[in-house]
C-alpha cells in the first residue's frame, strides 16, 4: 500500500515530467463600469474564446431612488481566513454537512440534540469547543444540533427557516430562499430592485453608491467566518445567531444607517446578525441584515444596515476600526490600536503629551493632570472611555454642541479626521468625552480628552 | 486573492493536472485557458469561497470532460511518453504517468485531485460531483492501484 505522503511525491515527480510554456500575464477581459446613459447590453467577445462578458451598468445617481446594477463590482465585505488548524464555523450548516467537514480533519464528532419545536430539525447551531479554537487530528467536537419537539405554536417567533436558508445560501451551501417575484435590495441609503430568477447569483445581491458597493449575503458570509477571541488565551466565544424583531436587540450598539424608505407592503421586519454568545462584550456588529417578508412568508427585501455614527454618516472601516480597538484596549484588551508613529494627548484642546511607540502599551503613560488641583493627575481618555456603562455613541467631527472649541494646533498635514466617542445615552455635555483624530489610514494620530466645560 | 495573481501561481500547476487527468498535452493549456475563463466570470463568488482551488479544480474536470466528450475520440494520455524511460525517468515520473494512464478514470482523478491539486476529501468529492464517501473509498482503491503498478515499484 502507499501512503499519502507517498502518493503526494510521486505525483508531484510526475507532474515535474509536464512542460509548461512560460506565458505572459494571462490575457483577463476587464469589467468596466458603465455610466448611466450608455448602452446597457454591451458585449465584448474575448479574442480567441468566444467567450462574452456583459458590462457593467450602473445608474450613477445618487440619493436614494432604485437603481438596477447588473454584474457589480466586489462588495466590501469580505470573509475572513483561519488557520488551518483553526475549528471552522458550523453554524447554520446540517448535521450531516457538518459532520463530514470536521471528520474530514481527523476530528470526533458527536451531537447533542437541543430540541426546539419552532427550529428545523438538523441544524447546528454551534458547536463545543467554540468556532475558531486550534484543534488537533483526534480531537473531540460536539456539534449542538436543533432536533424536534412538540411545542403549541411559534407565534411570536424568527421565520428561522427562512433565517438558516439565507445563511446557507451566503455560505454557498445551498439555493436562495423562496422569494417573492420582485425583491427589494438596500445597503445603507442605496436601494436596488431585482427580480426574482437574477437572485440566484450572489452577485446580483450587491447595491453600490458612488463609494462603495455592499452585499447583504456577503455581509452575512463574513460575519458567520468571523471568529469572537476572548482575549484569554486562545479561547473564542461560541457563536450566536441573533434575530432580533424592533430595535431593542441592539440597544447598546452605535447607531445603524436606517431602513430607507420602502414600498408599504415591506413594513414587518427581522434584523439578523451573527454574535458572540453569551456575553455582552463586543455583541455590536458592523453590519446588521434586514429581512423583509410578504403576505406568502416569501423572502421580499433583503436589507444592509450599516454602523453610522450619530451624525448618520456611515463610518468609514478605518474610522469604525480605530474606534472599536481605542474602546477595547481601554477596557483592557492586550491587543493595541494602529498608531500613527507617536500619538499626541489632547485634553481640552491643548496637546500636552506626546506618548512614544514604547509607551503607548502603559495605560499609566496616558494620564494627565486636569489643571483643576495640582494633584489631580490621574484624568485620562482611556480610563474615561473605560468608565462608559455601554456603548459609545459614535460621531464625526469635533463636537460642537457644547460651548465654543478653540481647535487644536494643526497636528499634521491637517488632512485627519475626528471621531469622537461620547458617553452612551442621551447626549449631554455634563460628561468628558473623548476625541480620536486619525491619519488618512485610520492610525491614531492623537486621542483628546475633553472635559465638561465648569460653569 | 485577485485572480491575475490567482493565474500567476496555479496556472503551471493546472496545466500539469490537466495532463495527468488524461488530456493530450498540446491540448492542456487550452483546456486550462477556458477553464481560467470560465472562473473568471465567476471570481468574486470563488474568491470569496476561501477555497479557489477547489472551485476551479471543479471547473477544469467539468471542461476535461466536455472535451473529452466532443473532441478526443479515445484517451490518448500516453502519446508523448517514451516507450522506454528508465534511463531518462530518475524520479519515477514517467513512471508514475504511465501508471496513471493505464488506470480507470474514476481513480486517476481522485488521485490527481488529492494528491496533486491537495484537494481534501469534502474539495474533491465537489468537484467530481460524488458524495464524500465515495472519494474516500475510491482513494483506497487507486492507491492500491498505483502501488501494484509493477512500473512504480521501483521508485518507493
Amino acid at each position: 500500500m502507499i501512503s499519502e505522503n507517498e502518493a503526494r511525491r510521486l505525483l508531484a515527480a510526475a507532474a515535474d515530467t509536464v512542460e509548461v510554456r512560460p506565458t505572459g500575464p494571462i490575457a483577463v477581459p476587464r469589467r468596466r463600469r458603465w455610466p448611466a446613459l450608455a448602452a446597457a447590453a454591451v458585449l465584448v467577445v474575448v479574442a480567441g474564446t468566444g467567450l462574452a462578458f456583459g458590462l457593467v451598468r450602473e445608474d450613477g445617481r445618487g440619493g436614494s431612488g432604485p437603481a438596477t446594477v447588473t454584474d457589480p463590482p466586489a462588495p466590501v465585505e469580505r470573509s475572513a481566513r483561519l488557520a488551518p488548524d483553526q475549528l471552522p464555523s458550523v453554524l447554520g450548516l446540517e448535521a450531516a454537512a457538518a459532520r463530514v467537514l470536521l471528520e474530514e480533519r481527523g476530528l470526533v464528532v458527536t451531537e447533542r440534540a437541543r430540541p426546539d419545536g419552532c427550529q428545523p430539525p438538523g441544524i447546528v447551531t454551534g458547536s463545543v469547543p467554540a468556532f475558531g479554537t486550534r484543534v488537533a487530528r483526534g480531537d473531540r467536537v460536539t456539534l449542538l444540533v436543533t432536533a424536534e419537539q412538540v411545542v403549541i405554536d411559534c407565534v411570536g417567533e424568527p421565520r428561522w427557516a427562512l433565517v438558516w436558508q439565507l445563511l446557507a445560501f451566503a455560505r454557498g451551501d445551498g439555493p436562495p430562499p423562496r422569494t417573492a417575484p420582485t425583491v427589494e435590495l438596500y445597503a445603507g441609503a442605496r436601494r436596488a430592485q431585482v427580480p426574482a430568477d437574477a437572485l440566484e447569483d450572489p452577485d446580483r445581491w450587491v447595491v453600490c453608491d458612488a463609494s462603495a458597493c455592499h452585499s447583504a449575503l456577503a455581509a452575512l458570509a463574513a460575519q458567520v467566518s468571523t471568529p469572537f477571541p476572548t482575549g484569554d488565551g486562545a479561547e473564542y466565544w461560541p457563536q450566536e445567531i441573533v434575530v432580533a424583531q424592533g430595535p431593542a436587540a441592539l440597544g447598546r450598539c452605535p447607531a445603524f444607517t436606517p431602513e430607507p424608505e420602502l414600498p408599504e407592503h415591506l413594513w414587518w421586519s427581522e434584523q439578523v446578525f451573527v454574535a458572540p454568545g453569551g456575553t455582552e462584550r463586543g455583541a455590536c456588529p458592523d453590519t446588521t441584515v434586514q429581512l423583509y417578508t410578504d403576505e406568502h412568508g416569501r423572502l421580499a427585501g433583503v436589507g444592509l444596515r450599516l454602523r453610522a455614527s450619530v451624525t448618520g454618516d456611515p463610518l468609514t472601516e478605518g474610522q469604525r476600526g480605530a474606534a472599536d480597538q481605542l474602546t477595547a484596549f481601554a477596557d483592557g484588551d492586550l491587543v493595541e490600536p494602529v498608531y500613527h508613529r507617536e500619538v499626541e494627548l489632547l485634553l481640552d484642546d491643548r496637546v500636552v503629551d506626546a506618548l512614544e511607540p514604547s509607551e503607548t502599551q502603559d495605560r499609566d503613560s496616558w494620564a494627565m493632570c486636569s489643571g483643576v488641583a495640582p494633584t489631580d493627575c490621574q484624568v485620562s481618555a482611556l480610563r474615561v472611555l473605560a468608565a462608559y456603562d455601554g456603548a459609545a455613541r459614535v460621531g464625526l467631527g469635533i463636537r460642537e454642541d457644547c460651548g465654543a472649541r478653540r481647535l487644536p494646533p494643526a497636528l499634521g498635514d491637517g488632512a485627519e479626521q475626528v471621531v469622537r466617542l461620547e458617553p452612551p445615552g442621551p447626549p449631554t455635555c455634563a460628561e468628558p468625552w473623548v476625541e480620536i483624530w486619525l491619519a488618512g489610514a485610520g492610525e491614531i494620530r492623537a486621542v483628546g480628552l475633553v472635559l465638561p466645560p465648569i460653569d | 486573492m485577485e485572480f491575475a495573481e490567482y493565474v500567476a501561481a496555479r496556472r503551471a500547476a493546472l496545466v500539469r493536472a490537466a495532463v495527468l487527468l488524461g488530456c493530450p498535452g498540446p491540448e492542456a493549456e487550452d483546456v486550462v485557458q477556458t477553464t481560467l475563463l470560465r472562473c473568471f466570470r465567476a471570481w468574486r463568488r470563488v474568491s470569496r469561497a476561501d477555497r479557489p482551488d477547489a472551485y476551479v479544480h471543479r471547473v477544469l474536470v467539468n471542461v476535461l470532460a466536455d472535451a473529452r466528450g466532443r473532441r478526443w475520440s479515445g484517451e490518448v494520455p500516453t502519446e508523448n511518453l517514451p516507450e522506454e524511460p528508465v534511463e531518462s525517468d530518475p524520479t519515477g515520473g514517467i513512471a508514475v504517468r504511465r501508471a496513471l494512464a493505464v488506470m480507470s478514470l474514476e481513480h486517476r482523478e481522485v488521485l490527481v485531485l488529492r494528491f496533486y491539486a491537495d484537494l481534501s476529501e469534502r474539495d474533491t468529492a465537489a468537484a467530481l460531483g460524488v458524495p464524500a464517501g465515495t472519494v474516500k473509498s475510491r482513494t483506497a482503491r487507486a492507491l492500491q492501484a498505483l502501488a501494484a503498478d509493477p512500473a512504480t515499484r521501483s521508485f518507493r
